[in-house]
């Protein structure tokens, strides 16, 4: 079961750091990048509940923190993201998981951690924060994981209920 | 059990974060350089992979990006080729009108005519037994009734009739022709006239006795006032002599330099040269030869056909 679940996860990620940084991130779209690794931290945190969510939000915060193409401070993104999942599993009860609160809340949760990490990056001073382009990209941060949540935390959480029925939520 | 374990390492995580952070902020790359260096040569490796999967997908996307752009290149890029094919047709069409124009004007200028350029327009019918062409210019260009018309390669023919902007041209070969020539290096004269044949024109020679070589070139005699004939230009030359010497008249048989049948630039002589050119016009070609050459009167001056009657040449005596 442990290594079962492991092993999803390590999938689950990635496959969403392959999708975001290959794909995504060079679409060019207006706004910010659709933030797929946040939604599947999300995802998980709806799957797992918030306890396995937070950990693989730690775990995939800390490796975005690491990538190659990210320069904030090391750790900014493993608590902006375990608080993603924290809220995300605290937040939606399980059994009405409906596809317009699926998106409502994937929405909400990504612009909140996009003007948390503005707020936490201008208090550290580490990269420049634009304020001024912050509503826009708050907007299309929000508005590209609202289109990404069902088609992300759908799949997952049939992939967890068929593999590990024991800890699905 | 499993959520106060969870719970205790979610709390040692979140101190983690935090003091990774903290380290991060303290400066330099310290405690996360090596471990940055390796996530990173993995994650970048991932990435790699993904954009080389990914670009087929991201190269349909620029071509749906650009599918308006490159119709617009596509129609710019046709336009301009129809532009330039267009171009190089004109441009060939333009080096053949020049060539003929430079001919012209070395005719021009070995003659000291003064000519007018002009294009023929129109050919008249072969089945009304005439030989005409119709040019471009007319009254208000200066031209007048039985001025010569030539072009690079010689005589042409004569205006026949004028109209205020084109002319009517009657082509040498036209039965109804007949022009006073000479046989170039020689005196010997006679009348060329036209048979609707472009390849042979008669020449009457007036002396009988006169002695022609095939291949001699044929130049005009001159008119009075170069009406309708200016005198020196090139004609054609012998092919045939028929007639033995001594009969009443001898006939040659001429092919002009022209070629009646694919004109396009000719030149209207509006003035005739002060002094004859003699054969200066004719193009250098093997020279006809003459039995024995006799000095030429330079001085001779544009002869009418009274003064130019022939005098008893003495190289055929």
């Amino acid at each position: 079961m442990w290594a079962r679940q492991v092993i999803i996860l390590m999938v689950t990620f990635f496959i969403a750091f392959l999708f975001q940084n290959a794909f995504l991130g060079r679409l060019g779209l207006p706004g910010s990048t659709p933030d797929l690794i946040l939604v599947s931290v999300i995802a998980v945190a709806l799957a797992y509940g918030w306890e396995v969510g937070m950990m693989y939000g730690f775990a995939a915060g800390i490796l975005v923190d690491f990538a190659p193409s990210t320069e904030g401070v090391i750790g900014v993104n493993a608590l902006l993201f375990m608080a993603a999942a924290f809220f995300a599993g605290r937040l939606l009860d399980p059994r009405d998981r409906t596809v317009p609160l699926l998106i409502g809340l994937t929405a909400g949760t990504v612009g909140a951690v996009i003007l948390a990490r503005g707020i936490i990056d201008s208090i550290l001073g580490q990269p420049t924060v634009v304020w001024g382009n912050m509503a826009g990209l708050i907007l299309s941060g929000a508005i590209y994981a609202g289109f990404l949540a069902p088609i992300v935390v759908m799949p997952l959480v049939w992939v967890v209920k068929k593999f590990t029925p024991e800890v699905a939520v | 059990m499993f959520q106060r374990r969870a719970r205790v390492v979610i709390a040692v995580l979140i101190v983690v974060s935090l003091t990774f952070a903290i380290l991060d902020l303290r400066g330099g790359k310290g405690p996360f350089a090596t471990f940055r260096s390796v996530v990173g040569t993995a994650l970048g490796g991932i990435e790699r992979a993904g954009a080389t999967v990914f670009s087929p997908v991201l190269a349909v996307g620029d071509w749906w990006g650009t599918w308006g752009d490159q119709r617009d290149t596509i129609s710019a890029l046709q336009a301009q080729n129809q532009a330039l094919s267009d171009l190089v047709h004109r441009s060939a069409e333009d080096r053949a009108r020049a060539d003929a124009l430079d001919g012209l004007l070395r005719v021009a200028g070995a003659g000291r005519y003064r000519i007018t350029p002009a294009e023929v327009i129109a050919v008249g019918p072969e089945q009304e037994f005439s030989w005409t062409v119709t040019i471009d210019i007319g009254t208000q260009d200066g031209i007048e009734r039985d001025m010569s018309v030539i072009n690079a390669d010689g005589l042409i023919g004569r205006i026949a009739a004028v109209h205020r902007t084109t002319s009517t041209v009657v082509l040498i070969v036209d039965p109804s022709m007949s022009v006073g020539a000479r046989i170039a290096g020689s005196e010997e004269v006679g009348i060329l006239s036209g048979t609707g044949d472009q390849n042979s024109l008669e020449f009457q020679m007036l002396d009988p006795l006169a002695n022609v070589e095939i291949g001699a070139a044929l130049v005009t005699f001159g008119s009075k006032n170069g009406k309708p004939y200016a005198p020196g230009i090139p004609i054609g030359e012998v092919t045939q002599v028929r007639g033995t010497a001594g009969q009443l008249t001898r006939v040659a048989t001429i092919k002009p330099f022209a070629r009646m049948s694919a004109l396009s630039v000719v030149g209207v002589v509006v003035r005739p040269p002060r002094t004859d050119p003699r054969d200066s016009v004719l193009p250098d070609r093997p020279k006809a030869v003459t039995p024995s050459p006799t000095p030429m009167p330079s001085s001779t001056s544009a002869a009418g056909w009274s003064d130019a009657t022939p005098a008893p040449s003495p190289k055929a005596s």
